[in-house]
């Protein structure tokens, strides 16, 4: 059990206040930067069409390059109360989280006062450089309401980010009554392997408009990975060597044209950078699909970032964590590929109908034939995803697959239940519904109660 | 040398490194813009309708309520070109856009993004704009008449409306972005660039070393190596520059004018004798302009 708040009396009968503030770190993209003379600003749809989504790749990666300086906003329109941005409210995307943080302000936990801050973060940012940041940030805020304990609640990469943070610092971590990572994507997301190959499409990716502009990372696999090429943090998304779809199996299968039997893959940090592209992400020089030589350099200094990030977190947990995640939606849970041919000796030309009326002739299209009897076309020979097939299954928050938001308390599914709930036994959390979708789960009802009622706990408390 | 104007405050294009300015006109103030992005890197040639259907993509899957108004060929100075319209709906800022792609006789592609707030606007707006682009930087093929004035986007020449203002920043980099150098002239009326804020936030991200630094009565400038705190332990080396610019000397009526101008630099290890020379040169080719023209852009 926690241990209670202590309340002090001062004389008889009067109750002194103590105050524990409510720290709150966004995911990725979720912070409000200032890049130079452009700025990341999901809350600005003209801004974000102008500099961002009618941009190139290239642009995007050299808008988001860490040579240029980066600051997390302090300023906001009218939507965010004036009142509220010392405390850096301005600072994260209102558009996603303003709902979450008037709630949380809403809240109240008897005598002690729980004001909600906000802290973005630069998240091109090696996490462990994010995480030095809010630190300092919440040392600030400690100071400033002259308290000595606080709350951490993290969305998304703001869990690797505040895991890092503790990690890190002991002296604060021994501060923090209660951790709640929201949606965290503890192994990785396969939907981010996936992009490496297709970039976010409107089919499978088609909740990206549920939160407009937040995934303005390239619509193509070369896209992608040149975006990606600058962005440290975001990278430390891509999925461990930890990682495994649900009931322990690999989540990456490829089968090959020339001898069609089914290869799982056991999925290292080596993995990713092989020569054979897949399981390998970067094509090969020469090929459709490569990165220029300095991006290519970039993407491999990327994923080295990534498996020194993670390689050095691990497991770490702070010690009163407890987690929430969406479950029972269409996810990503990992990628089959049934590779091309690799002789163009085994693709014969379709000829193509239509295109007869004075419109563009449609593409060529391509017939093979495997061994096993099976038919593949192809509208090109060497397509993007490399024979990708989508492994999606209704089992995660449309991001983050279930098994990757559990791995901090690794069979733990509880339901959400009020009054009755035994947090120090029960750790984790699992939301559904379509509220439950990963950018919008913060201000999903259930995540919100179970929020609150975790704490109440920590703050010593009744459930409600 | 090439010289550029920013506000008043002139300066070469640093030699061996390339253009990566991006030339947006207009500002956060106002619905409008008009923005020339050349492509890059140099030489891949990208034809087109590849350009265009990734903007269609992009708009499809990110923008709320994006709706693909129309799209097909046009000309843009004598060569066959692509474009698309769009519109976003948005309670506090609806746009509605417009996107011409060109490949230029090097086959590299350059893309004009024209945006608006109303879609009868965009014709009566830019339709002037389109007609006066010179792709090789000359006269316009049709001047866009009053209320425009003549502006140039790296070699391309084109006329945009008076109220859009030009970059105040202007970039340069080696092919593979291994070296970096930025002058940004900011708002009259702007504070000074401070150094030691962002030495702070530097030293705050990782170790500094081997720091130098000089200071003369207009300016300061400071260089040094940051090395990452976290393995790998990342280096690069970094030079920034503060400035007061005099474009106006004070009268017996008003105070001197004023522009406060940001150099900053950096390079990986092996490219630092590429960023230093480079640095040096674009420092001392700083000066005013007091006779050149207005606030904005110019080349």
């Amino acid at each position: 059990m926690n241990e209670p708040v202590p309340v002090r009396r001062v004389g008889d009968n009067t109750l002194r206040t103590l105050t524990v503030p409510v720290v709150f770190v966004p995911g990725v993209m979720g912070s409000r930067l200032e890049l130079g003379d452009v700025r990341w600003d999901p809350d600005s749809p003209m801004h974000m069409l102008r500099h961002w989504v009618v941009a190139s790749a290239e642009t995007t990666r050299r808008q988001l390059s860490l040579a240029t300086d980066g600051r997390v906003m302090d300023t906001a329109d009218d939507d965010v109360p004036p009142d509220r941005l010392p405390r850096g409210w301005g600072g994260v995307a209102w558009g996603f989280y303003g709902q979450f943080l008037q709630y949380l302000e809403a809240q109240r936990f008897g005598s002690v006062t729980t004001p909600v801050y906000a802290v973005g973060y630069d998240w091109r940012q090696d996490n462990r450089t994010s995480g030095r940041a809010v630190a300092t940030r919440i040392g600030e805020i400690l100071q400033e309401q002259n308290a000595k304990r606080f709350i951490l609640v993290s969305h998304s990469m703001g869990g690797l980010v505040t895991r890092a943070m503790l990690k890190q610092d002991a002296g604060l971590a021994a501060k923090a009554m209660g951790v709640v990572h929201i949606a965290q994507p503890a192994l990785g997301a396969a939907v981010f392997y996936r992009r490496m190959f297709t970039g976010a499409r409107a089919g499978p990716d088609g909740g990206l408009k549920a939160a407009p502009f937040r995934n303005i990372l390239g619509t193509s696999r070369a896209s992608f990975q040149t975006i990606l090429s600058a962005v440290p943090g975001a990278m430390q998304l891509m999925v461990t060597p930890q990682y495994r779809d649900t009931g322990g199996k690999a989540w990456m299968s490829i089968t090959p044209f020339e001898a069609p039997a089914r290869r799982e893959v056991e999925v290292g940090w080596g993995t990713y950078l092989e020569a054979d592209s897949p399981p390998g992400i970067l094509a090969a020089q020469g090929q459709r699909h490569a990165l220029s030589p300095a991006r290519d350099q970039d993407m491999r200094a990327r994923i080295e970032d990534a498996r020194s990030f993670h390689e050095w977190l691990g497991a770490y947990k702070h010690d009163n964590t407890w987690a929430i995640y969406g479950d029972g939606l269409e996810t990503d849970m990992g990628v089959g590929f049934e590779l091309p041919p690799r002789s163009s000796h085994d693709l014969r030309l379709m000829m193509p109908f239509g295109g007869g009326f004075g419109g563009p002739p449609p593409p060529p299209t391509y017939v093979a034939e495997r061994s096993d009897g099976k038919r593949f076309v192809y509208s090109d020979p060497d397509p993007a995803d490399r024979g990708l097939v989508l492994v999606r299954r209704a089992e995660g928050d449309g991001t983050v697959p279930a098994p990757s938001a559990q791995a901090l308390f690794p069979g733990q599914a509880h339901a959400v239940a009020e009054h009755v709930t035994d947090y120090e036994e029960k750790r984790q959390f699992r939301v559904t519904g379509g509220g439950a979708v990963h950018d919008a789960i913060c201000h999903h009802p259930e995540c919100e109660r179970c929020l609150v009622d975790i704490m109440r706990h920590v703050l010593g408390g009744p459930t409600r | 040398m090439e010289l550029r104007v920013i506000d008043h405050v002139g300066f070469e294009a640093p030699a061996g490194l390339e253009d990566a300015t991006r030339w947006v006109f207009g500002d956060e103030s106002r619905p409008e813009a008009v923005t020339v992005e050349l492509e890059a890197p140099a030489g891949r040639a990208t034809p087109a309708p590849e350009v265009i259907a990734e903007v269609r993509e992009s708009i499809t899957a990110m923008a709320p309520s994006g709706e693909i108004l129309d799209e097909g060929e046009t000309v843009l100075d004598g060569r066959r070109a692509r474009y698309l319209a769009y519109a976003v709906a948005s309670d506090d800022a609806p746009a509605v856009g417009m996107v011409v792609v060109a490949n230029l006789a090097g086959g590299d592609h350059v893309k004009l993004h024209m945006q608006v707030s109303e879609r009868e606007e965009l014709g009566t707006r830019f339709g002037p704009t389109l007609a006066s682009v010179n792709l090789r930087g000359g006269p316009a093929p049709v001047p866009a008449g009053p209320g425009y004035r003549r502006e140039w986007a790296g070699p391309i020449g084109l006329d945009v409306p008076q109220e859009l203002r030009g970059p105040r920043s202007h970039l340069f980099m080696d092919a593979d972005d291994r070296v970096r150098l930025g002058v940004t002239v900011r708002p009259p009326g702007a504070p000074p660039f401070d150094l030691d804020v962002a030495l702070r936030r530097d030293a705050a991200q990782a170790e500094l070393r081997e720091r130098q630094e000089q200071a003369w009565s207009w300016g300061r400038w400071v260089r040094y190596v940051t090395r990452g705190i976290d393995p790998p332990h990342r280096e690069q080396a970094v030079v920034r520059a503060s400035l007061t610019v005099t474009v106006a000397a004070a009268t017996d009526e008003r105070p001197a004018v004023v522009r406060e101008v940001e150099i900053q630099g950096t390079a990986t290890p092996e490219r630092v004798t590429a960023l230093y020379p480079a640095f040096d040169a674009l420092l001392a080719s700083i000066r005013p302009l007091p006779a050149a023209g207005p606030s904005g852009g110019g080349t």
